[in-house]
């Protein structure tokens, strides 16, 4: 009996062992997973795609207000910088996945550029043709504005397409276009971080202010930039992005 | 009886492999059969030429399917017979829009560097999506060319032969691309006499040739090489105002580069008409007499174009000697009808 009893207390111990051991002890974990929001905004308002903003005194209708946005790079306060690698198409109102991991701690700056590095936009090596359909550089499906110029090696780095009111009735009716690209208009953005990430999952949100990315454009008599036809308004409208994304 | 098992279920687990008809990749390497002095032509290490590739190209380039309403093909503004180049100065696109530029001719075009007049293509490979989806070209989505090509059980069959996938955003362009790369030109009167044929160019051609090369005119110094071009972009002076269309600046964004056009081959110059990238100058004698007048006077126009004072013999003779780059056989090759 005692021999028995001591044998069940054995077995008894064994489960309550194994079955422990199954357990997830809770772990604090020293990294977080960090995503990336986009909020835009014009002037102040919600945007949308519905509304007639003014801009500048110009009554304006966005149909597309998209971008490229590559070379994230979140610079501690102490340590290497760490690197994403991974392009977003920006879109309004866009929250993308966890995009990287970052040991929690306080971080100073958040860097990346809109448009496409050099060596993607070239096309002779891994042209847009050669990648697969949800790499955010592949082409667009045709029902969407598309990113890339065929004509001229490389991608359209920021697009916007639109209405404007050229006749001062105050409703749009002509169509005003910006697709900017080249190399020579990626725009380098440095945004001061300021933040101790300490959360498993950190989501960053990004705000875009449209309006402020026609500073010193007059939208009556400058609607249209494909960058070559009027490059001076590209200049202007490229120069006028770091001004208009912040950290919110 | 254990070998029979195994056997049985050999059997059993082949049998129940999906058979796929489509899947028949072969890939027989292109043979080329290149002219004395000429090099391969430009390939991607990703994409060799095969004898099926090709065919498969040639089919394309001759088939309106690749354009918006079933009007076009490729061929329609590339004629054989005109050594692939078009005889009117801008073709018309579907529904007879015009563009701003000349149809080009493809001779030699796989030791082309950078396509289009303004080098704003990289690489042939990728090329044909300008004038397939161009508005004012074939106009079509390469989503619908895609669709369409695999609704063709024949088509489908080909691109599984030529690539082992159904067609593709890859794949077409670079199936066209493996038919452009064939069509080589290297067999004129004026190769026939460097190789020592001294009965292949006329005298007066002759004398047009010594002219061409010589340093008064230097129109070897940008028509050079084996395939009479340097590949550079060079403002001829052809106009004071480029309008619409400023060449090359339009790629570079760079105000020097306005009026900059790629310079072209001479091979089969002859059978190119019109010239210039607009088609604005109707024969090799306007072509001839504006650069003996020295271009425009573009403030941009290169120093090499300037007066030449040449006499209306010189200029004959010269027109004769352009007229023996024409490689008859070249536009003749059933390989490429």
């Amino acid at each position: 009996m005692w021999k028995q009893s001591m044998l069940l207390a054995l077995l008894g111990s064994a489960l309550l062992l194994t079955f422990s051991a199954c357990e997830d002890d809770p772990v604090d974990r020293k990294d977080s997973d960090v995503a990336l929001s986009f909020e835009y905004e014009v002037d102040g308002q919600d945007f949308n795609y519905e509304q007639v903003y003014d801009i500048n005194g110009v009554a304006t209708k966005f149909y597309a207000v998209q971008f490229y946005l590559g070379g994230m790079e979140f610079k501690p306060s102490s340590g290497d910088a760490v690197s994403v690698s991974d392009y977003l198409l920006v879109k309004p109102g866009m929250t993308t996945d966890a995009l990287v991991t970052l040991d929690k701690g306080d971080y100073d700056q958040l860097n990346f550029f809109i448009g496409v590095a050099p060596e993607d936009n070239d096309q002779t090596e891994n042209d847009f043709t050669s990648r697969p359909a949800d790499d955010p550089l592949a082409p667009q499906p045709s029902d969407q504005p598309q990113m890339h110029w065929n004509w001229n090696t490389g991608y359209i780095f920021f697009r916007i397409d639109g209405e404007v009111d050229t006749d001062g009735d105050g409703t749009p009716e002509t169509a005003m276009e910006y697709h900017v690209g080249t190399n020579n208009f990626r725009t380098d953005i440095s945004l001061n971080l300021s933040k101790e990430i300490r959360d498993d999952a950190t989501m960053l949100s990004i705000g875009l202010d449209v309006a402020k990315l026609f500073n010193g454009l007059d939208l009556a008599t400058e609607s249209i930039s494909h960058t070559g036809d009027f490059p001076q308004r590209a200049r202007t409208f490229a120069d006028n992005w770091p001004a208009a994304i912040s950290l919110k | 009886m254990r070998i029979l098992s195994f056997i049985f279920l050999g059997i059993w687990l082949t049998a129940c492999q999906p058979e796929d008809p489509m899947s028949s990749l072969t890939e027989t390497s292109y043979a080329w059969q290149l002219p004395a002095g000429f090099p391969a032509p430009i390939e991607s290490p990703d994409h060799p030429t095969t004898v099926e590739r090709v065919a498969l190209g040639k089919r394309l380039f001759y088939d309106a399917i690749l354009s918006e309403d079933l009007s076009l093909s490729c061929a329609s503004c590339h004629l054989p017979e005109k050594a692939f180049a078009h005889d009117v100065p801008i073709s018309p696109g579907v529904h007879g829009r015009l563009g701003l530029r000349n149809s080009p001719t493809l001779t030699n075009v796989g030791y082309v560097p950078r396509l289009n007049k303004d080098g704003g293509v990289p690489k042939l490979d990728i090329q044909s999506l300008v004038p397939i989806s161009d508005v004012n070209e074939m106009n079509l989505t390469m989503d619908e060319a895609i669709a369409r090509l695999n609704a063709d059980a024949d088509y489908r069959s080909e691109f599984q032969r030529a690539y082992g996938t159904d067609a593709s955003l890859y794949n077409i362009p670079r199936a066209l691309a493996a038919f452009m790369r064939t069509l080589i030109s290297g067999g004129s009167p004026y190769d026939r006499f460097t190789q020592g044929d001294q009965t292949a160019l006329s005298p007066a051609a002759q004398r047009g040739m010594e002219l061409f090369f010589s340093e008064r005119l230097a129109c070897g110094s940008c028509h050079s090489g084996f395939n009479f071009s340097n590949e550079t972009f060079v403002n001829n002076g052809l106009h004071l105002d480029y309008g619409q269309d400023p060449g090359r600046q339009r790629v570079t964004i760079d105000s020097a580069d306005i009026g900059s056009f790629r310079v072209p081959t001479l091979r089969n110059v002859a059978l190119t008409a019109p010239y210039m990238h607009d088609g604005s100058l109707a024969d090799l004698e306007a072509v001839i007499a504006h650069y003996n007048q020295g271009g425009q006077g573009h403030p941009l126009q290169d120093e090499r174009v300037r007066p030449l004072g040449l006499n209306a013999a010189e200029q004959r003779d010269l027109i004769t000697f352009l007229e023996a780059l024409t490689d008859t056989a070249f536009v003749n090759n059933t390989n490429f009808r």
